[in-house]
């Protein structure tokens, strides 16, 4: 397989996978905005400030608009594509991705994606989103599910396929990781209010975020609680959104691809996740604790991002140059000075 | 009902005759759109509309910031050849595409044809795709062109005549092929019992004619389609062709040079690569031979080709075969090489760059068709008779300063087709661009992209300037 | 005469680069005027293989890849030639009435047209109807004439111009070196109709002589025309000289840019520079032992 087709693969199946948990993070929150009483302008930014600084892209949401609002936000993180994390771009970056690599995948996928962005592009993705945002997000999500099956039914299962599902767990485990982090930032009303009915609430929609309510529930009938919050998405074994089920078929699918047997490894990317994949079967949420959520969290999260260059350095590397500095670099195409006779 | 008020005018009608009666072989559609009725067409164009939106058969509009992706307009009132009219169509080709082949070999080899006289070595010379790093390069099997694209018109009496031959990197059969499959989804009881014969075969003719060059005849050579990316306006045909022929689609970044000898990057490492479909211009093949400032291309790869490890199609340099001064010596070409008359005829050719003939081409710009001789896809073209005073006066001057790169031509009214302009059936020009491929044997597959002038009354075809395209059925009998 | 030469050039560059593709005309042509003896290419970095071929002119072309990281490259030429005394009768008269049907032939039409360095500007087109009011007469003596001409009218200037000067700016100051007199004589030429072409070469120049001081350290550059009845024939603008055996010739082409010494690419960021030294050395022979 084309090392370029490798890429695209990967980073067409992520950004779906970001646009879908964009979706379904601005959809809970907007729901869950609607559970809170008079809250005035310093308090809806209090509110929404945390999801754009999530998504990385404070400076340039202030350059576009004055106030952190509900409305200002969440068509920021949907509409605007210079934004480069809003359902949009991601939307467009997938299938730009699935552009490049169009006689790689099936009919059906490309149709799924290109859809997708048809409707985004079309006046009537505004309407929808008017008349009703959880109509809208729960579209993009369905695109998202649709895309998934139709991978999964269409797409032969071999080397692109995993390919495609290494970006998505290792997205989804980042994702996970990043919207219970989330949580971290939102400020309650008080410290008293720590446990409360306001906090129970807020975790309840860090459920929902991750589509984990119901799953939740069918694992501990107990109220909602940050521990149990935090062991169900980080420990949980067989939910699909849980760090831990996300590293598992991580690690399956990078060994899938090099035909390395899961107990060893044979390249950097399968040795730093079959070490955190290791880490979470052996930590529980108390050793969580004690190192901090927070700090664990972004542990995490540096570990994942460090699989992404192993990734890249292990197939789409090569020898002297990786891709990309060979692309800045031939277009550094040079001619030689020639001699003048005299 | 659709047909009532249709006239033909004076024009060469495709399906009616001239007293309005119908051609026999349009006998069988005409029966069958009868059974529609103008509400029932309507959707079925929408839904082909959609249809085409939907799988992205779309091409990018240049120069359009949001890049903005277009439908070619697809007419739903197919064209139809009977057989024998075909089977001249393919002998004439057949002919045509053998003897630009002769031609290519000789121009970068021996030289007779200028030697003996039959072509001044100043046309060929100075014709801006005459590739000197070809000379005396020796191609697998002999064959330059292995895909041409040729465009041919009818006259007022329904004569074929060749337009142009486009030996570069034609493109659009991934049109042919795919208005093919809407009009079997649009009308699927249209064609059991129609005979019309398949197309769907040409991504098979085409790996084979690619494996047939192989350097060195190896067997079962890789080979790849080098595109110059997902933003080339063709880059949806580039896919589709990929695809269904199997093979890797590939930019110039995914290829290296190795010692003389080119490679594609892929996870399991480099893997040789034994013959290129290019669907790049030759400028941009090699930024170490043309444009350094190309980076669409390879760097190394005319070394590597020269080195005799690997072959591209279509080689280097055919562009000078589809210069429309060297157009104008294709039937002494046929004489020459192959001593034999041409079977197609073409159209008559007056060159600027000819003192006897420059005063003529200054003083009748009204009358006549003025072309740039090494421009392609309708551009650099002046309609005399239907040009404004200033667009005269600026190809007027555009000849005085470089007669070489013009030519003038008569203007042909091309022959018309009924389509449908929305409440009814009106006659559009057309012309018709069937595929040669040269590999073992020359393959044609059946018809073409017969492309129409939406515009009323406009000649120009080209998609990027207001034409579509029809289904063009050839007939397994006369109809 | 016999010469043994060697052409080095050398690549410094600011950082590292790669996939180094060069097309180099080094290597002196064999005709009835000269002999190559022995050509050598040694490139420093190495190569693995070095491929030959001729080009469009017949000029012996050699090209060679460094693919790997380097951020110096020396490419030396080193030859031995041997030259031969010019023994065609240049009396006769060499008519214009031949010139108009060579426009014809293949072998000259290139040589009769403009080119990217040689442009047949209103200036040109002028100057030469100055210069021969009655138009051609002779063109032997027409040739000699424009040479003169030439030599007289530009001034040898090794600062005033660079390698890629444009034809235009040169013809315009009336400044430069070989390489820019030869391409004001390739125009006058071409715009009379006379075929005439740039060779690339090394000119030996023997000591005591009046000449410029970069005799013997650099390539050279000149121009040929083609005299009806006679042949090509050599003309030096830069020395007003018919070239004799003092004159290595490497390459033919329709300007500059056809026969460049050394021309490519590579990759990377780095600033390249260059330094070109050429050593033409006369090769005495023995005199018999008795005699000394």
């Amino acid at each position: 397989m084309l090392s370029r087709v490798a890429d695209s693969l990967y980073w067409m199946s992520r950004y779906i996978e970001r646009a879908e948990n964009i979706a379904r993070l601005l959809d809970v929150n907007l729901q869950l905005q609607l559970d809170f009483e008079e809250l005035d302008d310093k308090k809806l930014k209090a509110y929404w400030e945390p999801v754009i600084r999530a998504a990385g892209e404070e400076e340039l949401f202030y350059e576009i608009h004055e106030r952190a609002n509900s409305r200002s936000v969440t068509d920021f993180l949907t509409f605007e594509a210079r934004n480069k994390s809003s359902i949009m771009a991601c939307i467009m970056a997938a299938r730009e991705n699935a552009r490049m690599i169009r006689d790689q995948i099936s009919v059906e996928m490309w149709e799924c994606l290109n859809q997708a962005y048809l409707f985004l592009k079309s006046k009537n993705a505004l309407n929808v989103w008017e008349s009703g945002p959880y109509e809208f997000y729960k579209k993009i999500q369905d695109y998202s599910h649709l895309f998934l099956g139709l991978t999964d039914a269409t797409f032969s299962h071999s080397e692109g396929f995993y390919f495609m599902q290494v970006g998505k767990f290792l997205e989804r485990a980042d994702k996970t990781s990043r919207i219970l982090d989330f949580k971290y930032h939102v400020l309650l009303p008080s410290i008293e209010d720590v446990g409360g009915a306001v906090d129970a609430v807020q975790w309840s929609a860090i459920l929902r975020s991750c589509s984990a309510f119901e799953a939740y529930h069918r694992q501990f009938v107990s109220a909602v609680s940050r521990d149990k919050v935090h062991e169900f998405l980080i420990f949980d074994d067989h939910f699909p959104r849980s760090i831990k089920s996300c590293v598992l078929e991580l690690d399956r699918n990078l060994h899938a691809i090099s035909g390395c047997p899961l107990s060893k490894y044979s390249n950097q990317a399968e040795r730093l996740s079959g070490q955190i994949l290791s880490d979470l079967k052996y930590d529980s949420i108390e050793d969580a604790f004690s190192f901090g959520l927070h700090e664990y969290l972004g542990k995490l999260q540096n570990r994942f991002i460090a699989i992404g260059k192993a990734v890249y350095d292990t197939y789409m590397f090569h020898p002297r140059l990786d891709l990309a500095a060979e692309i800045a670099a031939q277009q550094q195409q040079q001619q030689q000075i020639c001699e003048k006779p005299f | 009902m659709f047909f009532d008020a249709y006239q033909p005018e004076s024009f060469f009608d495709e399906m009616f005759y001239q007293d309005g009666s119908v051609r026999p072989h349009y006998n069988g559609i005409l029966e069958r759109m009868r059974e529609l009725n103008t509400e029932t067409f309507d959707q079925k164009c929408q839904a082909v509309d959609l249809s085409f939106l939907r799988q992205g058969i779309t091409f990018t509009v240049y120069g359009d910031a949001d890049g903005t992706e277009k439908v070619f307009p697809f007419d739903l009132m197919p064209r139809i050849i009977p057989s024998t009219e075909w089977t001249f169509v393919e002998r004439g080709l057949t002919q045509r595409i053998e003897a630009l082949n002769l031609f290519l070999k000789d121009i970068y080899g021996e030289q007779r044809i200028i030697k003996e006289g039959v072509i001044p070595a100043e046309y060929i010379l100075s014709g801006k795709h005459f590739c000197r790093e070809m000379m005396g390069l020796k191609v697998p099997r002999d064959i330059y062109i292995h895909v041409c694209g040729t465009d041919l018109i009818r006259d007022e009496s329904g004569n074929y005549l060749v337009l142009e031959d486009n030996a570069r990197c034609p493109s659009g059969v991934s049109y042919l092929l795919e208005n093919r499959q809407a009009m079997k989804r649009a009308f699927p009881n249209f064609f059991p019992g129609a005979g019309v014969r398949a197309v769907e075969n040409y991504p098979g003719a085409l790996l084979k004619s690619l494996q047939y060059v192989a350097p060195m005849e190896k067997e079962n050579p890789v080979c790849v389609l080098l595109t110059p990316g997902h933003f080339n306006s063709a880059y949806f045909e580039h896919c589709f062709l990929a695809r269904q022929m199997g093979i890797e689609i590939v930019e110039g970044n995914d290829l290296v040079v190795r010692d003389f000898k080119v490679y594609m990057r892929t996870t399991s490492g480099l893997q040789q690569v034994d013959v290129i479909y290019r669907r790049i211009d030759d400028d941009f093949l090699d930024p170490s031979v043309f444009r350094a400032d190309s980076n669409l291309g390879v760097p190394g790869l005319v070394n590597a080709i020269r080195a005799g490890n690997v072959n591209i199609a279509n080689s280097m340099g055919t562009g000078i075969a589809d210069d429309k001064l060297i157009y104008a010596f294709v039937p002494k070409m046929i004489q020459f090489y192959l001593g034999q008359d041409p079977i197609l005829g073409q159209v008559e050719t007056l060159f600027a760059s000819e003192a006897n003939q420059y005063q003529h081409i200054i003083s009748n710009m009204d009358k006549l068709v003025i072309k740039a001789t090494n421009e392609a896809g309708g551009y650099g073209i002046l309609i005399g008779p239907k040009a404004s005073k200033s667009e005269i006066e600026k190809f007027r001057a555009l000849v005085k300063a470089d007669p070489r790169n013009f030519i003038a031509q008569p203007p042909i009214m091309l022959s018309r087709h009924p389509t449908w302009c929305g409440e009814q059936f009106e006659g559009r020009h057309i012309d018709l661009r069937p595929y040669i491929l040269s590999g073992e044997k020359t393959t044609i597959v059946p018809g073409g992209l017969t492309r129409v002038a939406l515009n009323k009354g406009s000649l120009v075809v080209n998609s990027s300037q207001g034409g579509g395209s029809k289904d063009t059925w050839v007939l397994h009998s006369e109809g | 005469m016999q010469f043994s030469l060697r052409h080095l050039t050398q690549y410094t560059y600011s950082d590292s680069v790669s996939d180094s593709m060069n097309d180099v005309h080094l290597c002196p042509v064999s005709d009835d005027l000269q002999i190559c003896h022995e050509f050598d290419l040694r490139l420093d970095p190495a190569c693995r293989v070095i491929m030959r071929r001729l080009d469009f002119y017949i000029n012996q072309v050699h090209h060679f890849e460094i693919l790997e990281p380097h951020d110096r490259l020396s490419v030396e030429a080193i030859s031995r030639v041997e030259t031969f005394e010019d023994t065609r009768d240049f009396r006769v008269h060499s008519s214009p009435a031949a010139l108009p049907e060579l426009k014809l032939s293949e072998r000259f039409y290139d040589f009769l047209s403009p080119s990217e360095r040689v442009q047949l500007l209103p200036r040109v087109i002028h100057e030469i109807r100055e210069l021969f009011p009655g138009g051609l007469v002779e063109v032997q003596a027409t040739v000699l004439r424009i040479m003169n001409f030439i030599y007289s009218e530009f001034i040898y200037d090794t600062f005033a111009t660079a390698v890629e000067t444009p034809f235009e700016q040169v013809f315009h100051e009336r400044k430069g070196v070989c390489q820019d007199f030869a391409h004001a004589m390739l125009a006058f030429c071409r715009a009379l109709g006379i075929p005439a072409r740039y060779v690339s070469g090394y000119f030996y120049l023997e000591k005591g002589n009046v000449g410029t001081a970069e005799d013997n350290t650099q390539s050279h550059a000149w121009v040929e025309c083609f005299l009806p009845a006679i042949g090509w024939v050599g003309y030096d603008p830069t020395h007003n000289r018919q070239v004799d055996s003092s004159y290595v010739k490497i390459a033919i082409g329709r300007d500059y840019t056809d026969v460049r010494p050394l021309a490519g690419t590579f990759r990377g960021r780095a600033t390249a520079q260059l330094e070109v030294s050429v050593k033409i050395d006369p090769i005495v022979p023995a005199l018999p032992p008795s005699l000394g």
